[in-house]
């Protein structure tokens, strides 16, 4: 719970101590996003751009 | 014809009298006002009925229709926004009470081009609070209530206007997707909602929810109509960098020629599993149908599907808090439990897992383009179940619901959904057709092509 409590307010967010057991619940089901990603063939993969370049797309 | 009659129209006859001289567009928007006061107090879809605005629009579109001018194809047909859409002059609210005040100087792109072609703005839409979550249990202006069973959600996030249209409050309405916003809905609620290709049509004017994966699309009874409303609203916007300049095709066009030889991939994995029994047995037969008009049924694997939600929940909900942030620091407790949860969530993601996420997006966009050469469509339910109750919460409830939504949203694919039938409990079941990027025309095909052997998406809630 307190690594949830200081992730949260790295990001300038308090979290109040009733709320800290739920969210903490939740951190780990979050957390295996990343795991489940780690094992793909990502090496020569770069992010996808967020945007279509305008004109390129299709 | 009296207000239900008139207001069970589709959006193609509402118009298509309207131009033979044969409705006024003054009795339409009065028979959709009547049909709001009526079922309001059923449903709470409105969050602002813009009652004398329409009024007052309708009897100018009226005197030009009497003058042989015809703005466009929506010329007097009653629209209703998603309450996300800026509207000048009028309330945009996004369902927070944050937000309750706040009045946009200026109108949504979308908006804009819907007067454009003629539509009459009756009202802004309840909605899940900010569009993150899929129930439209709204804590601070209540849930929206499916009008097929009024104790059960309407789905979200674009709720309201998934009821509204159902029960003919207005005869269509736009809606958002980041996740299946607007399938979702479409589905409980038994009407046509879609979601184009993610660049189609401007986010310019859209509280956002996430950047990369928000869509804005139309809902209404058939595909026909939203072959109508997407045709006002799509194209370059030079207002939205996210907007492409690809050329709209003409839609209505596209919905001729049957599906006759089209490829239809069926998946192996995760869209048809766990399903809802009832859910399953509906959407296998609307397979068949699809079959008998002509479409082969090529049974398919989609590479990497099991990371798919991750990746959308590792990008949605950072780029969520992103634009929160600053209210969210301040005021957190304005905000309803579940999507505040969702927010805390957000702040424990990593800044790596964000970055693999927009890798895994490219990964699958490639592989998943590989695939739909040797398809033209993917199928499958839009939602594993239909509408659960308003008293079983949010949390999981948005986590079933978006199961088969949200990999479009990762891809930018167009998607519909359909109604496909009904379980024995009355609800009503979606279809999801997925296409290829910017051939929405395809998905509109196939959906009209059922849709004109098949009367599921003409039936009404049995509400007075």
């Amino acid at each position: 719970m307190e690594e949830v409590q200081a992730l949260a307010q790295a990001a300038g967010i308090s979290i109040p101590p009733e709320r800290l057991p739920l969210l903490s619940a939740t951190a780990p089901i979050v957390r295996q996003g990343l795991e489940a990603m780690l094992v793909l063939p990502l090496t020569d993969v770069p992010p996808a751009s967020t945007f279509f370049p305008r004109g390129a797309e299709g | 014809m009296k207000a239900p009659d008139l207001t069970h129209l589709t959006v193609a006859e509402a118009a298509s009298l309207i131009r033979e001289g044969e409705l006024s567009p003054i009795d339409l928007v009065e028979a959709a006002l009547e049909r709001i006061k009526a079922l309001e107090p059923h449903l709470n879809a409105f969050i602002t009925v813009m009652g004398e605005q329409a009024l007052a629009t309708a009897k100018v579109l009226a005197q030009e229709a009497a003058l042989g001018h015809f703005r466009g194809p929506l010329h007097g047909i009653p629209v209703g926004l998603k309450d996300l859409f800026f509207t000048k002059g009028v309330p945009t609210t996004a369902g927070s009470p944050l937000l309750a005040d706040h009045i946009p100087e200026e109108d949504a792109t979308v908006v804009a081009r819907l007067r454009q072609a003629g539509a009459v703005i009756v009202g802004k839409l309840n909605l899940h609070e900010f569009a993150l979550g899929a129930t439209s249990n709204n804590p601070h202006y209540g849930p929206v209530r499916n009008p097929w069973d009024t104790q059960r959600v309407a789905g979200g996030s674009s709720g309201g206007s998934a009821a509204a249209v159902a029960v003919g409050e207005c005869l269509a309405a736009l809606g958002t997707d980041t996740g299946g916003s607007i399938r979702i809905p479409s589905s409980l609620c038994g009407i046509t909602g879609l979601k184009p290709t993610y660049g189609r049509v401007s986010l310019k004017g859209v509280i956002p929810l996430s950047w990369s994966l928000d869509h804005v699309g139309p809902m209404a009874s058939t595909a026909q109509d939203c072959a109508l409303l997407l045709q006002a609203i799509a194209g370059p916007d030079g207002q939205d960098p996210t907007c492409a300049s690809t050329p709209v095709p003409d839609y209505l066009a596209a919905l001729q020629g049957g599906i006759k030889g089209l490829r239809i991939g069926v998946p192996k994995e995760h869209f048809w599993q766990g399903l809802d029994g009832e859910v399953e047995e509906v959407a296998r037969h609307a397979l068949e149908v699809m079959a008998e008009l002509g479409a082969t049924l090529l049974e398919v694997s989609l590479p990497y599907i099991e990371v798919v939600p991750q990746a959308v929940v590792s990008i949605m909900l950072p780029e969520a808090l992103a634009y929160h942030l600053p209210r969210f620091r301040q005021q957190a407790d304005c905000y309803g439990s579940d999507v505040r949860l969702r927010l805390e969530m957000a702040s424990l993601i990593p800044a790596v897992q964000h970055v693999q996420a927009q890798r895994v997006r490219r990964l699958v966009v490639e592989a998943w383009q590989e695939l739909f050469r040797e398809i033209d469509l993917l199928a499958t339910p839009t939602t594993p179940i239909t509408a659960p109750t308003i008293e079983e919460g949010d949390l999981e409830a948005t986590l079933i619901l978006i199961r088969n939504t949200n990999p479009f949203n990762l891809t930018g694919q167009p998607a519909i959904s359909i109604p496909c039938g009904f379980t024995r409990k009355g609800m009503p079941v979606g279809l999801q057709l997925v296409g290829r990027w910017w051939e929405e025309g395809t998905l509109l095909r196939a959906a009209h092509a059922f849709q004109q052997v098949t009367t599921w998406h003409r039936r009404r809630p049995p509400l007075p």
